[in-house]
């Protein structure tokens, strides 16, 4: 599987953005610039540029838990909207009703953030059931995090997939902590993928740092699960930079490993690579750093200077007509 | 017009609907092969296949999630449920999945799902078989809730709820399945959110729905032979959104009102109706609202102290007399 | 700033208003001091002045609409000015005094029953259905003379039907036609209110006597256009009350009341009820001061032209049926006066002097006299006065 010097820009340019916007959201947390919890993907970026790159966006399927700025992004929206949706926007792609944990778009076929844990993985099969029971040429890529694993619906969800031999592909974004919690202290698996061992399901696990490895594994994962309508489950090693969100203390992880990982960014590694394979120079780099701070601060206009939704929208969409 | 059992009726409306729209399906614990656990599915596995008539395993979160993720992507689950004491076991799909999606989306995802089953006591199964959920679910918006025994409004209304584009809550009667009703031959809805006058009266208005309309039936009827006391009779058969025109109106004209639900009497229905009644119909009222409901036990297995926790024709009366003022 | 108008208290005992007429429209000129609305009481209806120069901005209680006493009626203002703010801003004053006892007091249907409803002492509360309070409110029924049949004797919906139907009953099994529904006016309101309370709660005992009327009768043919018989009688009571005080007196609930002016309420029947305009002073007038004054009192009252003046102050109650054909009758009191004299017609009566019978011009009084206040023998003494003085004019001078 070649990856071409473009597709790589692409991977780059992409993950810059979603780490410059992250952090642009960070900064207008503390600023109080919007409310709620705020769970930010910086270090992940590769997981969620790999994986979204190697299905057919716009017609394969995407469901995520609550950490889900970036996701929608790296789809093809427009960052703006996704900061209007964190600003409580009319112009947010809930329209201020979904919020930080809540990014859905029908055209990209994103079918949102969720915020209860593993609460999406039934979700995910239904949405496998749809693909087979109408016999589509679709997948749906599940996002969950580590701790997911230990919810009784993640089981269910799993070994209905199994036994109804449904395309769907469920994620583990292994960051190693569920909130605080190591995920060596909840489960006694080396591997989490092996928890689809129970179900008789496939299973993998991917490089979630090296975006170029994550892509080219998740191809191959997503094109033998088209091909087969059989689930995978899927552990993608990763490692979120910041806490788990933004009250987190980080008390439970060393400076020292936290310090190792950010030299193990995913960001630089890429970059590491474009460089010494010359497919970008020093002055690349820099353009593309100003143009991706130039699109987070078109983002922060228009999420800034849009309208709050009316109170005569409240009722709306309580109910489908 | 043919004489059809509740639980035929109900099985009517599925094939019909499953018929006229592929999109619609089936899924349960034992809805196919095994016919259904209480038989309301019986020969659809044979008209439909396993493709749409869905053995599931039993796991009520987990299948009750894979029908919201199907419907909003365009299927048409219908979701049964062995009963509703196990429907507790998928709340947090049913609360925090179906009821918010439309709503989180902005309009984006619609859950178009009915899950449906039995609810409420059968006959001496004990505590953990024997609940009213009702009261809980109709206090979710985003949800419709509808509540009914009558074959006829069953067939009408279970159409309806398959074609209605958000999550239905379908409540039914363990110990009804078997009850007789007229149902019309040709093709017909019922819409959602509007009740029914189950027995014009002039003296109090009582509120019911589900198997409680039986009870509420003899005891009219006992009463108007016996003490020339007329009761009109609301069958609510939607409980979200409740049809509070049609209870104004009546109330308005009996200035009495009595509720009779399943279920226990704190925050429920009953209380939600009250509330409205006195708020919108203050000044109509003569005598203080009523209501029957369970005793405010877990459901004991003994048949006499079962039949005691439930609603009884003694209590109805009584209540009634009350609001008549005659002691 | 805009003034809010409100619903005046034209008499003593007016417990809520009627407009019955505005003399103006919204968008007209008004200048204070003339007149600008009739307002009916429970007596009378009268012109209302205009409390301020300005515009008629808005009129809150239109043409024949009741309300309470101090609601809003009307908003006057200039021209620009936003009635709805002025109306936000007024705060409806408390009320005014009145006698302790007429707080207490019960008050007129309408107002009744909210106080009643509302009010914190606990031994007046009458418990009642929301549904029988309405009912109550639009038939114009006075719950405290309803006997609740719900717990704790809560007043429900079969009591207020009871209460009603059985008059009514009556009349339709007696003639088969349809009944004619009548509307209360505030008057009829107001005499079914007060005459209600007066039976139930005044103690009446009855005194009748039977005057020979022959020597007025005499003086009056002498001096014709002095006065009519009426006058005489009002003229001879007031005389008489002054003597008797203790007759010309009041019911205050914890103390009684004695005057040593004679004010004479006439009773005056008007189509739509019953009025009782005040001769004031009586007993310092001349027979022809009074005939004077009555007369003018009787036409205002015929034309509806009362004052609240007129209405205040009186102490004593004269009814004469007798131009009616009435032999005699007994009246019911006047709250909260002692006494009332009921007048029936000049008739032959029978006289005896020792055994012999002699039938002579005469006529028979009754007074109704509230025990509370009037004993029997001080009754009868005051009957006595009024007699002697009828059947010997000159000692209405001298005794």
């Amino acid at each position: 599987m070649k990856i071409t010097k473009q597709q790589c820009i692409e991977f780059y340019k992409d993950m810059l953005l979603c780490r410059r916007f992250e952090e642009k959201v960070s900064q207008l947390y503390v600023q109080q610039r919007f409310g709620g919890f705020c769970h930010l993907y910086i270090g992940q970026e590769a997981l969620g540029t790999g994986c979204l790159n190697a299905i057919r966006k716009g017609k394969d399927y995407v469901i995520s838990g609550y950490r889900d700025h970036t996701q929608p992004i790296t789809l093809g929206m427009d960052p703006g909207v996704v900061l209007a949706e964190l600003l409580a926007k009319s112009t947010g792609c809930a329209q201020g009703k979904g919020g930080s944990m809540h990014m859905f778009s029908k055209s990209l076929r994103y079918l949102g953030g969720h915020g209860i844990v593993g609460g999406q993985v039934p979700l995910a099969a239904g949405v496998g059931w749809k693909i087979a029971y109408e016999k589509e040429d679709l997948v749906i890529l599940c996002f969950i995090g580590d701790a997911a694993i230990n919810q009784g619906q993640f089981h269910e969800a799993l070994n209905m997939c199994a036994i109804w031999k449904l395309p769907v592909i469920v994620i583990i974004e292994n960051n190693l902590y569920g909130m605080g919690t190591a995920i060596s202290r909840t489960c006694t698996l080396s591997s989490l993928a092996d928890r689809a061992k129970g179900y008789n399901m496939r299973q993998a696990v991917i490089d979630g740092r090296n975006v170029l490895n994550t892509y080219t594994q998740m191809l191959e994962i997503v094109e033998e699960t088209r091909k087969t309508c059989q689930p995978i489950l899927v552990e993608a090693q990763t490692y979120r930079l910041r806490g788990h969100s933004m009250s987190d203390p980080g008390h439970y992880r060393s400076k020292e490993e936290v310090e190792n990982e950010r030299n193990n960014d995913c960001l630089k590694i890429l970059e590491n690579h474009m460089i010494s394979q010359k497919i970008a120079q020093s002055e690349d780099i820099e353009s593309w750093e100003d143009w991706a701070i130039s699109e987070v601060e078109k983002a922060v206009e228009f999420a800034s200077t849009s309208p709050e939704p009316e109170l005569s929208d409240l009722y709306s969409n309580v109910l489908a007509p | 017009m043919a004489i059809l059992t509740l639980r035929d009726a109900l099985n009517q409306a599925m094939t019909e609907e499953m018929i006229r729209d592929p999109k619609v399906f089936l899924m349960g614990e034992e809805v196919g092969e095994y016919n259904g656990a209480y038989k309301v599915s019986k020969g659809m596995l044979e008209k439909f296949g396993p493709e749409r008539v869905v053995d599931s395993p039993i796991s009520e979160a987990g299948f009750a999630g894979l029908g919201v993720g199907a419907a909003m992507v365009g299927l048409r689950p219908i979701i049964e449920m062995m009963t509703w004491n196990f429907a507790i076991q998928a709340f947090d799909q049913i609360i925090n999945h179906a009821a918010k999606m439309y709503y989180m989306s902005a309009g984006q995802f619609s859950v178009p799902m009915v899950i449906r089953g039995p609810h409420g006591a059968a006959r001496m199964l004990g505590a953990q078989h024997s609940q009213c959920v009702d009261h809980m679910i109709v206090n979710i918006p985003g949800l419709i809730v509808v509540s009914t025994v009558i074959p006829k409004d069953a067939k009408g209304l279970l159409k309806s709820s398959i074609r209605n584009n958000n999550p239905v809550m379908f409540l039914e009667s363990e110990l009804l399945y078997g009850y007789e009703g007229e149902v019309p031959d040709e093709e017909y809805l019922i819409p959602l959110g509007k009740g029914d006058i189950k027995r014009k009266g002039k003296d109090i208005t009582l509120v019911t729905w589900n198997k409680m309309l039986l009870l509420s039936l003899d005891v009219a009827q006992k009463l108007w032979e016996t003490e020339n006391i007329d009761v009109e009779i609301i069958d609510l058969m939607t409980i979200q959104p409740i049809d509070e025109d049609l209870i104004f109106e009546s109330v308005r004209k009996t200035h009495r009102l009595l509720v009779v639900e399943e279920g226990w009497g704190v925050a429920s229905i009953g209380c939600h109706i009250v509330d409205r009644v006195v708020k919108e119909c203050f000044d109509d009222l003569d005598a203080p609202p009523e209501r029957v409901f369970n005793h405010f036990v877990p459901m004991p297995y003994n048949k006499t102290l079962e039949a005691e926790v439930l609603p009884t024709e003694a209590r109805v009366i009584q209540s009634i007399k009350n609001l008549l003022y005659i002691s | 700033m805009a003034i809010v108008m409100q619903m005046p208290k034209l008499s003593d005992t007016m417990k809520h208003g009627v407009v019955a007429k505005w003399l103006k429209k919204e968008g007209d000129k008004v200048v204070s001091g003339s007149p600008i609305v009739e307002i009916e009481t429970d007596k009378a209806t009268m012109e209302f002045e205009s409390p301020s120069t300005g515009i008629l901005l808005k009129i809150i209680v239109n043409d024949t609409e009741s309300c309470e006493l101090q609601a809003p009626i009307a908003v006057i203002g200039k021209q620009n000015e936003s009635w709805e703010d002025a109306l936000k801003n007024f705060n409806v004053p408390k009320k005014t005094e009145t006698a302790p006892l007429k707080i207490k007091e019960s008050s007129p249907v309408v107002s009744s029953i909210k106080t009643e409803v509302s009010s914190s002492s606990e031994s007046q509360k009458i418990k009642l259905s929301p549904l029988a309070r309405k009912l109550a409110k639009e038939k114009g029924m006075d719950i405290e003379k309803i006997q609740g049949s719900g717990p704790q004797g809560r007043i429900v919906l079969k009591d207020i039907l009871e209460q009603e139907s059985t008059p009514s009953e009556m009349i339709l099994s007696a003639v088969s036609l349809s009944p004619n529904k009548i509307p209360l006016t505030s008057m009829r309101q107001a005499i079914a209110r007060r005459l209600t309370e007066s039976v139930v709660t005044a103690p009446h005992f009855y005194l009748k006597v039977r005057i020979n009327m022959e020597n007025i009768l005499n003086w009056r043919s002498k001096n014709k256009n002095v006065a009519s018989l009426n006058d005489i009688i009002l003229f001879m009571t007031s005389r008489a009350l002054t003597k008797h005080k203790d007759v010309n007196s009041s019911w205050q609930g914890d103390h009684i009341m004695q005057y040593s002016d004679v004010n004479l309420c006439i009773a005056v029947a008007l189509p739509a009820g019953l009025v009782t305009p005040v001769l004031k002073q009586a007993h310092l007038k001349s027979l022809s001061q009074i005939a004077k004054e009555s007369k003018e009192l009787i036409l205002k009252a015929q034309t509806n032209k009362l004052t609240s003046q007129d209405h205040q102050g009186g102490t004593f109650t004269l009814s004469n049926l007798g131009m009616m054909g009435i032999d005699d009758f007994t009246a019911i009191i006047n709250p909260p006066q002692a006494a009332i004299l009921a007048i029936g017609q000049l008739q032959p009566l029978p006289f005896f002097d020792g055994d012999d019978v002699s039938w002579k011009k005469g006529i028979t009084l009754t007074l109704s006299c509230d025990h509370r206040v009037i004993d029997g023998a001080i009754g009868a003494q005051f009957l006595q006065t009024l007699k002697t003085y009828f059947e010997d004019p000159l000692s209405a001078l001298f005794l």
